[in-house]
Order: structure tokens, then sequence, then C-alpha cells
């Protein structure tokens, strides 16, 4: 359970307490009293004045027996009533320390970004005032150290982000911001962003995305780093001169999105694994092991579902995501 | 006016920050000032003509909203632009800043061309015809 404001806890709060304590309880309280109050009433009045004329003794010892039996009745639901009470104030308990958990959470999110990334810009900061001769010339070597500080800083931070994605989306923190945006302008953005980087390396990309728009209602940030990811992957993965193609298109409530590269195949034992956070097929490649668990995270928040397949010299990453997302029509 | 002639407030809390970034804007050509706490920032805001502010969020007495919030309440200093430098990564943060009037948003640690691009863009627009 997780509550994003003190508001909004407290008014749930206080509903549920009112909706288990105060409305049933006195609900439940005059019920009980009324079930043994009208039947002792009842049969204290029939026992008094119906029987004729019944000796004292068994009206005194029907009315003790009755009175008796009620007090034990009377005694029960009070404990039943307590036992209750101790329920509610266990739910109680557990909202309080549901909400700390998520303040928690949020904090330790906050802090480590905070106590990560604030040293990394100081020290971006002061590469960039050496590499651009703000502290005095600089030698070519120099600058070439300088260059290599600063993939440091970018890698380091490319790690951070990424783990504290994965914290965010496994701990219910991360929430969809779903809003109208078009598929396909996503994926021609982030294809057109790093077609440069596909050309450095003489990889020929063939695109079949239509030129139509592809309406779907997603978190657009959040399904462009999956389509980041998985372009960078088949960048990292695909030799020089190989071949890229990536394709979308719809099926009913469904976009199936589909990238293929030419390459070292992935063994089959390791088309899953593939997908758990820190795994790489080759620990000697950039990067840390994590694109491929954020992405499933964030395509399994969308409802959809995203796994690999392999083939000689050939690998490709299929997803279907709902065109809304969540909403899958069985 | 001359470009040497535009003055950046940094509002930063860590100096060594603070010190580097404000080495790099004045390697670009403008005239860097420094404030570490939200106090000292409001002031200097109301006594210095500042054109433009990085301003970090998690600041101490009272953080980087409390400052961005009575610049932009004050006729003196509302049209001075903030582009906001933070390390804190909350899901809406970005949008409360630009809703209070950032201009610009940037998560540590980002690269000086992109910061600084975007500060030229503002301070420096391309000249029209």
């Amino acid at each position: 359970m997780a509550f994003r404001t003190k508001d909004a806890f407290e008014k749930e709060l206080r509903l549920l307490v009112w909706e288990l304590r105060d409305n049933p309880y006195r609900r439940f309280l005059v019920a009980f009293l009324l079930i043994w109050a009208i039947p002792f009433l009842t049969i204290l009045y029939l026992v008094i004045y119906g029987g004729g004329a019944p000796s004292q003794p068994a009206i005194v010892s029907t009315s003790l027996i009755l009175l008796l039996l009620f007090a034990i009745s009377v005694g029960g639901g009070i404990i039943a009533l307590r036992m209750l009470n101790n329920i509610l104030d266990k739910l109680v308990a557990y909202f309080i320390r549901a909400k700390r958990q998520d303040e928690l959470k949020s904090r330790f999110v906050a802090t480590i970004s905070h106590e990560l990334k604030s040293p990394l810009m100081a020290l971006r900061t002061n590469f960039s005032n050496l590499s651009a001769g703000f502290a005095g010339p600089i030698t070519e070597n120099q600058q070439a150290i300088v260059e290599t500080c600063q993939n440091v800083i970018d890698r380091m931070d490319q790690l951070i982000v990424g783990v504290l994605d994965l914290y965010k989306i496994e701990s219910g923190m991360i929430t969809l911001n779903l809003s109208d945006c078009d598929a396909a302008h996503l994926l021609s953005a982030q294809q057109s962003e790093m077609s440069s980087l596909f050309a450095k390396k003489g990889i020929e990309v063939i695109s079949k995305i239509p030129q139509s728009a592809f309406p779907v209602r997603w978190d657009g940030p959040k399904m462009s780093i999956v389509f980041n990811n998985l372009l960078s992957n088949a960048l990292k993965y695909t030799p020089e001169k190989g071949t890229v193609s990536t394709q979308l298109e719809s099926l009913d409530d469904f976009l199936k999105f589909e990238i293929q590269n030419t390459g070292e195949q992935i063994p089959k034992e390791h088309l899953e694994t593939i997908f758990a956070r820190f795994e790489k097929l080759h620990p000697e490649m950039e990067g840390y092991g994590l694109g491929l668990a954020i992405s499933r995270d964030i395509i399994e928040a969308h409802g959809g579902r995203i796994w690999a397949e392999s083939r000689p010299q050939k690998n490709s990453f299929i997803i279907y995501v709902p065109k809304e997302a969540g909403k899958t029509n069985g | 006016m001359a470009d040497s002639e535009k003055n950046i407030l940094i509002i930063e809390d860590n100096r060594d920050q603070a010190t580097a970034l404000a080495m790099y804007a004045k390697g670009k050509g403008y005239l860097p000032k420094v404030a570490y706490d939200t106090t000292i920032a409001l002031m200097m805001l109301r006594q210095f003509k500042i054109d433009l502010v990085i301003l970090d969020l998690g600041l101490p007495g009272g953080g980087g909203f409390f400052v961005l919030e009575n610049a932009k309440r004050s006729y003196k200093t509302s049209d001075i632009p903030f582009v906001v430098l933070t390390a804190k990564i909350e899901e809406g943060l970005e949008k409360k800043a630009r809703e209070k009037g950032a201009l610009e948003y940037f998560i540590k640690p980002c690269p000086m061309e992109k910061l600084f691009g975007a500060i030229d863009a503002i301070l420096r627009p391309p000249a029209t015809n």
C-alpha cells in the first residue's frame, strides 16, 4: 500500500476507521442488544404473566437462568467487540507502517540520488573547466585524460540512474504518467538520435515504421527509454557492417515492435536470463546489464510483454504493448 | 549590452560545485555571482541586476522552490529567467519547477555544453535577420 501524500493517507485512514469502527460498531452493538434483549424480555413477560399461576420459586429460578444467560452473552459480546477493536488497531498500525515505509523509500532514493549525483556534477564541471581551457592552457595528452575521466563520469551516472530506476520500479514508486502519444514518432525520434552512431559502425538500419501515426496511450518518456535501450543493445551487439531492422505494426488492441540484428546468436539458455538485472551476455561489453531489466519492468507496467528470440547469426527482441496501457481486453 | 555584462547568479550550496560553475560561466564570458543559501540568494536577487539564475533545488533554508516562488512574486525579480540544476530525480519535480516559472530544467551531472547551450539560448538569442 503506498500513499503519495500525507493528506491522501489521512483521508484513507479516517475513512477506514469510520467504515470499520464507528459505523458497523454501533450497529453491531445495537443489533446485539436487541437480539438478546427482545427474547429475554418476552420470555420474562410470559413467565410472569402468561403462565397462569406458576409457583414463585419457578419464576425466580427461570428468571435467574435467563439473566445468567443474558450476562454471559453480553460478556461474550464485549469480548468480541474488543477483539474487533484490536483488529482495527492492527489495521491502523499496518497503514501507518506502510506509509512510513513509503516515506523511507522516497527518502532513500532522494538521498542516494543527491549524494551520488552532486559530487559527479562537481567533477564534471571541473573537468569541463580543464577541457575548455578555463583553468589555463591544456596539452593534447591532458585533454585525452580529461575526456577519459568525463566518460567515466557518464558511465557512473548511467549506473546510478539505472539502479535508482530499477529500485523505483520494483518498490512501486514509479507510476505511469499516461498521455496520448504517437508510437511511430517515439520510435523514429530514438532512431534518428542514434542514426549517426549506427552509421559510424557501418551498420545498415532497415526501418519498417509506417509513416502514419500510431496513436497510443502510454507513458511516452518511459517507452522512449525502452526503445533507446533496445536500439543501444542492437548497436552494441551488431558487428561492423551488420544490419539492424526495426518493425512496428498494429494488431487489434496491441502494438507489436520487433528489432532484429545480425550478429552472434544468443544461446537459447540465455534468452531469459539476459532480462535479469546485472546480467550481461558478454561481461567485457560496456554497460551494466540493467537496460533489458528496466525495459521489461516498463513494458510489464504497461501491461505488455517482451522477449528475445534467436537464430544462427540473428537475434530479435519482440514487444507487445496494449495501445492503451494496462488495457488488454483478455 | 555586451555579453560580458550579463550577470548569472549561481545558487548552489555545494561550494566545490558553485566555484567550478562560476569558473565555467566566467570562461564563457558571463559575470557569475554565487549564493550558498536561500537568504543570501534572495538578498542578491534584490540587490544586483541579475540576468539569469542557475538554481539548485536542495538548498538549506527553505529549498530552491522557496527562492523561485519569492523571486516570481516580486515585480523586481519576476522576469529573471531561472534554470534549475538539481540532483533530485523525484517524479513530477520538473513539472512543478516549470509551473513555478523555471525556464529550463537539468539533472546533475548534465554536460556543461548542454547547460550553457540553454543559457546561451536565453541570454544570447541568435539575432533575427
